[in-house]
């Protein structure tokens, strides 16, 4: 059996439905960040397994600015956590309605 | 190679679902640290060793001790807390399978046609990887890396903002 592209886009989608998922389900703050890193996880795969079948580099310039990013957004992901936990100490996002009408 | 594609692939998947499912935030975290590490295998078994490393270096050397550091600040007792997922989880597992379904679909159909670039992996070996996409990153997407550059400003006065005292 050949390892194709088929096979990591396919384990790269399971991993983003998995963040999907925690993003959506969890209710700890923490939680929902890391099923976001898992997502860019996910599609950083897919990235790197198309540079690779298509004898392309341009892919993995690409897994680079996103890594960038998702290091920016956990950075001011976590200074929003614990601004809340200052707020209201307690982390979990149902407990939060500040911009309710 | 098949064989540890499989390994990694099965590792991680039972990894991610223990991200999402563990009650305690740190067995979460550590579970992703696994993820991380199975993501670098992949990169490797791609012949993307660069990335590999940066991975490792960014992924599970400085995002990693950033969550675990506001874990220590916020410590919220989370495996005390009752109820761990909002109400709403059957829809949303709804929708989700209906995306994984989606994305399997599409991805049986689909056919490469001819690959768009002249970097076969003998080639890369013989540059080698780091030098291409320095190179890449230097002339082609010069522009994209100085406003990555930007971003890392906005987000680190962004996030000094966020967290100082006189805020609250």
């Amino acid at each position: 059996m050949v390892i194709n592209l088929s096979h990591y886009l396919l384990v790269g989608a399971i991993l983003f439905t998995i963040g999907t998922i925690g993003a959506l389900t969890r209710r700890n703050a923490i939680i929902i960040l890391l099923s976001i890193e898992l997502m860019l996880n996910g599609v950083n795969l897919s990235f790197v397994a198309f540079s690779h079948f298509l004898n392309d580099i341009t892919g993995q310039v690409f897994v680079l600015f996103v890594i960038t990013i998702a290091a920016g957004e956990a950075a001011v992901g976590l200074g929003i956590i614990i601004s809340m936990y200052r707020k209201g100490t307690t982390i979990n996002v149902d407990k939060f309605n500040l911009l309710k009408g | 190679m098949e064989l540890f594609f499989f390994l990694f692939a099965t590792v991680a998947i039972i990894a991610a679902l223990g991200v999402v499912l563990s009650k305690n935030v740190v067995h979460s975290l550590l579970s992703l640290l696994v993820v991380f590490f199975c993501m670098a295998s992949f990169f490797i078994l791609l012949h993307a060793e660069f990335l590999a490393a940066i991975q490792i270096i960014v992924y599970a050397g400085a995002i990693m001790v950033l969550f675990l550091f506001t874990i220590f600040l916020v410590n919220v007792r989370t495996n005390r807390v009752k109820r761990q997922f909002h109400r709403q989880w059957p829809l949303v597992l709804m929708f989700s399978s209906f995306l994984l379904l989606e994305i399997f679909f599409v991805v049986s159909k689909m056919t490469l046609s001819s690959t768009i670039g002249d970097f076969t992996p003998d080639r890369i070996s013989e540059i080698g990887n780091t030098t291409l996409v320095g190179s890449a990153l230097f002339t082609r997407f010069v522009y994209p890396f100085e406003l990555a550059s930007l971003i890392l400003l906005a987000t680190m006065i962004g996030a000094i903002v966020l967290i100082k005292k006189e805020n609250w």
